[in-house]
C-alpha cells in the first residue's frame, strides 16, 4: 500500500462516520447512498496529493464530501427504490435502548431530508460539532451568515421533529 | 428534544467498518479511467477524422477538374476540427483542492455552462459546417461531371444528376437534424435542470438573512 493510500485509509478509519452520515443525508435510496459514498471516496483520493499540511483532515473531508453531495445532479421527482431508513445498516440492534437510539437518529435524518440542501449542510456540520467559524470556512460564507443560517435551520429542524 | 440531544442521536448512527474502502476507491478509479479513455479516444477519433477527411479532399482536389469545392470542403472540415479543439481547451479546469462549497458550486456551474454552450451550439459549429461540406461535395461531383461530359451532354442530362443529389441532401439533413435533436434534448432535460439546481443552491448559500 502506498503512503497515499495508507494516509487516506487512516483518516477514513478515524472519520468514516462523517462520510457515511453525509451520504445518508443526501441520498434518496440505498443504491444512491452507495454511489454517493463511492463518488466522495474517489474525490478524496484524487484531492489527497494536494492536501495542505496545516489543514485538519476532518475539515477537508467535510469540504470534499459536501461539495460532491451538493453539486451532483439530483434526478427531479426520482422516487427511492426503497427507503434506506427502513433498513438497518448493521446487524439488528438488540435492546430497547438501541431501538430507541435508532428511532431517534432515523427521525433526525428524515427531518434533514425535508430541508433545503444548504440548510442540511449547515445542520450536518453543527451536528458533527463544527464551530460556526469552521462552518463558514467550509461553506465559503461569512461567520455572521453561517450563524444566521444555523439559527434558522435549527428552528426548522425542531419544527420538523415536533410535527 | 434539545439540540444537544439531537447531536447525540445523530452521532449514534452506525457506520460500517472502513475495510472495503481501498477496494471501492480502486473500483471507482478503474471506472473513471475507462471513462477518461473513452472520452480521449472519442476526441482523437473526431480530430483524426476531420484531419483525414481534409487530407482526402485536398487529394481529390488535385485530381478533380473543378478544384474549388474540394478545397472549400477541406477548409470547412478543418474549421470544424479547430472549433472542436477550441471547445476542449475552454473546458474549465478542476476546482482547487480544499475549495469551499461556494467555490465548488461556482466550478460546477462553469462546467455546466461550458457543456450547455458546447452542446447547445453543436448545430452551428459542427453540424451546419458538415452539412455545408456535404453540399460542397455534391457541387464538386456535379461540376466534375459537367467538365467530364461536356456542356452539350450536360444540357440534356443535368436534371437527372441534380435530382439524384437533391435526394441525398434531405437524407443527410435528416441525419444531422437527429443528432442536433439528441444534443438539444440532453441540454434541456439534463443540463439545464442541473444548472437550475446549482443556481438555487448558490442563491440559497449567498442569502444574507
Amino acid at each position: 500500500m502506498s503512503d497515499h493510500d495508507a494516509t487516506l485509509t487512516r483518516w477514513l478509519t478515524e472519520h468514516r462516520g462523517i462520510l457515511v452520515r453525509i451520504s445518508r443525508a443526501y441520498a434518496v435510496d440505498a443504491a444512491d447512498e452507495e454511489d454517493l459514498q463511492q463518488d466522495i471516496l474517489l474525490a478524496l483520493w484524487r484531492s489527497l496529493p494536494s492536501f495542505r499540511a496545516d489543514a485538519k483532515p476532518s475539515t477537508w473531508i467535510f469540504q470534499v464530501a459536501l461539495n460532491v453531495a451538493l453539486t451532483r445532479r439530483r434526478a427531479a421527482g426520482r422516487r427511492p427504490a426503497h427507503d434506506p431508513l427502513d433498513e438497518s445498516h448493521e446487524p439488528a440492534a438488540d435492546g430497547e435502548g438501541a431501538a430507541m437510539q435508532r428511532m431517534e437518529w432515523t427521525a433526525v435524518l428524515r427531518a434533514l431530508r425535508h430541508m433545503a440542501p444548504i440548510d442540511r449542510a449547515i445542520l450536518i456540520l453543527a451536528l458533527e460539532g463544527a464551530s460556526q467559524q469552521d462552518t463558514a470556512e467550509i461553506l465559503g460564507i461569512t461567520t455572521g451568515n453561517a450563524g444566521v443560517k444555523l439559527h434558522r435551520a435549527r428552528r426548522r429542524l425542531m419544527e420538523l421533529l415536533e410535527a | 428534544m434539545d439540540f444537544a440531544h439531537i447531536q447525540q442521536s445523530w452521532a449514534q448512527q452506525p457506520a460500517p467498518a472502513p475495510g472495503g474502502d481501498q477496494a471501492r476507491i480502486q473500483q471507482a478509479l478503474k471506472q473513471a479511467r475507462v471513462l477518461n479513455r473513452r472520452v480521449a479516444m472519442r476526441d482523437y477519433v473526431e480530430l483524426g477524422t476531420t484531419v483525414g477527411m481534409s487530407g482526402a479532399f485536398v487529394w481529390i482536389a488535385t485530381l478533380a477538374p473543378v478544384v474549388w469545392p474540394w478545397v472549400m470542403a477541406a477548409l470547412v472540415t478543418l474549421g470544424v476540427g479547430a472549433a472542436f479543439v477550441r471547445e476542449r481547451l475552454r473546458k474549465p479546469s478542476a476546482p482547487p483542492v480544499g475549495s469551499t462549497v461556494r467555490q465548488g458550486l461556482q466550478q460546477a456551474l462553469e462546467e455546466i455552462d461550458h457543456q450547455v454552450r458546447m452542446l447547445g451550439s453543436v448545430g452551428w459549429w459542427y453540424l451546419a459546417p458538415l452539412f455545408v461540406v456535404a453540399l460542397l461535395l455534391c457541387a464538386g461531383a456535379l461540376l466534375g461531371m459537367k467538365a467530364e461530359i461536356g456542356p452539350e451532354v450536360w444540357a440534356r442530362t443535368w436534371v437527372g444528376f441534380v435530382g439524384v443529389f437533391a435526394l441525398v441532401i434531405p437524407v443527410v439533413g435528416a441525419a444531422f437534424w437527429f443528432v442536433w435533436r439528441l444534443n438539444d434534448r440532453a441540454v434541456k432535460n439534463t443540463l439545464l435542470p442541473h444548472r437550475a439546481q446549482l443556481v438555487a443552491l448558490m442563491k440559497n448559500l449567498e442569502e444574507e438573512m
